[in-house]
């Protein structure tokens, strides 16, 4: 046996679970392997020391503190309130009652125009899109977004948020290139965010742009997986853009961050990587689900 | 639910392994009781916290090292878990979905304490937010106590100086129980990386706590 088997081996061995053949075999190594003796003596230690901790357990009080926090937020349970709105819009009966009320309404407003003239033309916007400014191209949908989804605080006013979009479109590697090319909301990011933003707002906007997806009819909980899988190695990115998609008639979650750039001469997020992810793929292994990455940066 | 006794378990180990819920009963009920979550039932997120409240605490606690900072973790992690039970699509079992969701949170939690240092955890006494103990532990003299004690924060500090890419997966495998393929699901690491992450780990861990070796001797 060489010290790369042993080694392979050691916490087995340490755990008793090796058969007693190899057992013998990593025996007879370390008793003439000074290196993997000691490894193994630091393999033994830690492990007794883990085996003699006690399990944690939370105390009463503190179960209590957290069971009222959940209370507290259960009104605004997203999930079960608009699957069970839908549910109930979705009854026969419900849409026999709609479509009379609508009637109704429709008659009522023909006879206020009559009396009153035409009414002005106006834009209905949001309560939070007007605390936060995000109704212009390229950010994003507050009507798509409930009000849990918005961590009232985070998002200042006026800022970009990021792009969620679900389509049918087929996308290649130029067309997708090229979208990103014109695609103003990585333009507003470059413009408006830095480095310590991404860091105090990732996320957030990770939150954000998955709930809003999740809206759409999108997996929010496999798009944070693949954010968290794709900024592991670099966290310092905030999300700008989610759209799912086709990529060369593949179902395919386009994922675009904004970064600072690799060259450190800027801390504004002027780079951003769009990493095309095939969901059918990420759950059986994340490593082979990336279909197209590109990288593009911002003319200063 | 099967228990291969391959090392000296204590009866802690057994009882962790078996509150995991894993087994196929309290699964099922798992699943009732997302089901009813799913519809908007904010009683059955509270029912899946009482199953669950002590492994997330734990998680959270191990991974942190500070009993303020798990409860708001634990927390954070059930109201997450009302927002986004939607998007569960019960391709893991609840708790391995619910075990992400705390170790994602957690390291986020890491990462921001890490890069705002101003971000200060709550101070109290341990018996606040901990419980002492649980039927099935061994009784000691109270002299033996203050030794185990003792041993147990030098193996917290200890694991308090590990990198959170060593301490996460070491914790889910070695405190929690987690098989490599399962903490390969949910680090979404390769599983010969969580495997060679674990050995650093250990080997870390000895050497750190090498000098107060004889607390386990």
């Amino acid at each position: 046996m060489n010290c790369r088997q042993a080694r392979k081996a050691l916490i087995e061995y340490n755990d008793g679970s090796l058969v007693p053949e190899d057992s013998v075999r990593i025996d007879e190594h370390l008793a003439s392997c000074p290196g993997c003796a000691a490894m193994a003596e630091q393999i033994n230690l830690s492990g007794a020391a883990l085996s003699s901790l006690q399990p944690v357990l939370m105390s009463d009080a503190a179960a209590s503190r957290v069971r009222a926090s959940i209370r507290a937020e259960a009104p605004s349970m997203r999930t079960g309130r608009s699957a069970a709105v839908f549910g109930f819009l979705q009854r026969p009966a419900t849409l026999a009652v709609a479509g009379a009320v609508a009637a109704i309404l429709v008659a009522v407003a023909v006879v206020v125009g009559v009396y009153t003239g035409p009414p002005e033309e106006t834009t209905t916007v949001s309560e939070y899109s007007k605390e936060a400014g995000t109704s212009g191209p390229g950010m994003s949908n507050p009507a798509s977004m409930s009000e849990d989804a918005l961590a009232p605080g985070m998002a200042r006013v006026g800022l970009p948020t990021p792009e969620v979009k679900v389509s049918n479109t087929d996308y290649n590697g130029e067309s997708l290139r090229a979208m990103f090319e014109d695609l103003d909301v990585k333009k507003q990011y470059s413009a408006n965010y830095s480095m310590g933003d991404a860091v105090q707002l990732r996320g957030n906007y990770t939150d954000r742009a998955a709930l809003e997806f999740q809206a759409m009819g999108g997996d929010g909980g496999m798009y944070e997986a693949m954010v968290s899988y794709i900024t592991s190695s670099e966290p310092v990115m905030l999300p700008c853009y989610l759209e799912k998609a086709l990529f060369t008639g593949q179902s395919a979650y386009i994922i675009g961050l904004a970064a600072p750039s690799r060259s450190g001469d800027s801390k504004n997020l002027n780079r951003v990587e769009v990493w095309v992810m095939s969901p059918e793929k990420f759950t059986a292994n994340p490593n082979t689900s990336i279909l197209y990455f590109i990288e593009q940066r911002e003319t200063q | 639910m099967c228990i291969q006794i391959g090392r000296i378990y204590d009866v802690a180990v057994i009882i962790r392994a078996m509150d995991k819920g894993e087994d196929e009963g309290r699964a099922g009920q798992d699943d009732e009781l997302v089901a009813r979550a799913r519809t908007g039932d904010a009683a059955a997120v509270e029912e899946l916290f009482d199953r669950y409240r002590h492994q997330v605490f734990s998680l959270a606690y191990r991974m942190t090292g500070n009993p303020a900072d798990a409860e708001d973790l634990t927390q954070d992690v059930f109201v997450q878990v009302m927002r986004k039970i939607g998007s569960f699509q019960g391709r893991s079992s609840f708790s391995t979905w619910l075990y992400r969701v705390t170790m994602n949170r957690s390291r986020d939690f890491l990462r921001r304490k890490k890069r705002s240092p101003e971000m200060l955890s709550t101070d109290g006494e341990p018996g606040d937010y901990l419980m002492e103990d649980r039927v099935g532990t061994v009784q000691r003299a109270p002299e033996d106590n203050a030794i185990a004690s003792e041993a147990q924060r030098l193996v917290q500090e200890a694991l308090q100086q590990l990198p959170v890419s060593l301490r996460a997966p070491l914790v889910l495998h070695e405190l929690e129980g987690f098989e490599y393929h399962e903490i390969a699901r949910m680090l979404v690491l390769p599983v010969g990386t969580v495997k060679s992450r674990i050995f650093r780990a250990r080997l870390k861990l000895g050497e750190i706590l090498e000098p107060h070796k004889e607390q386990w001797s």
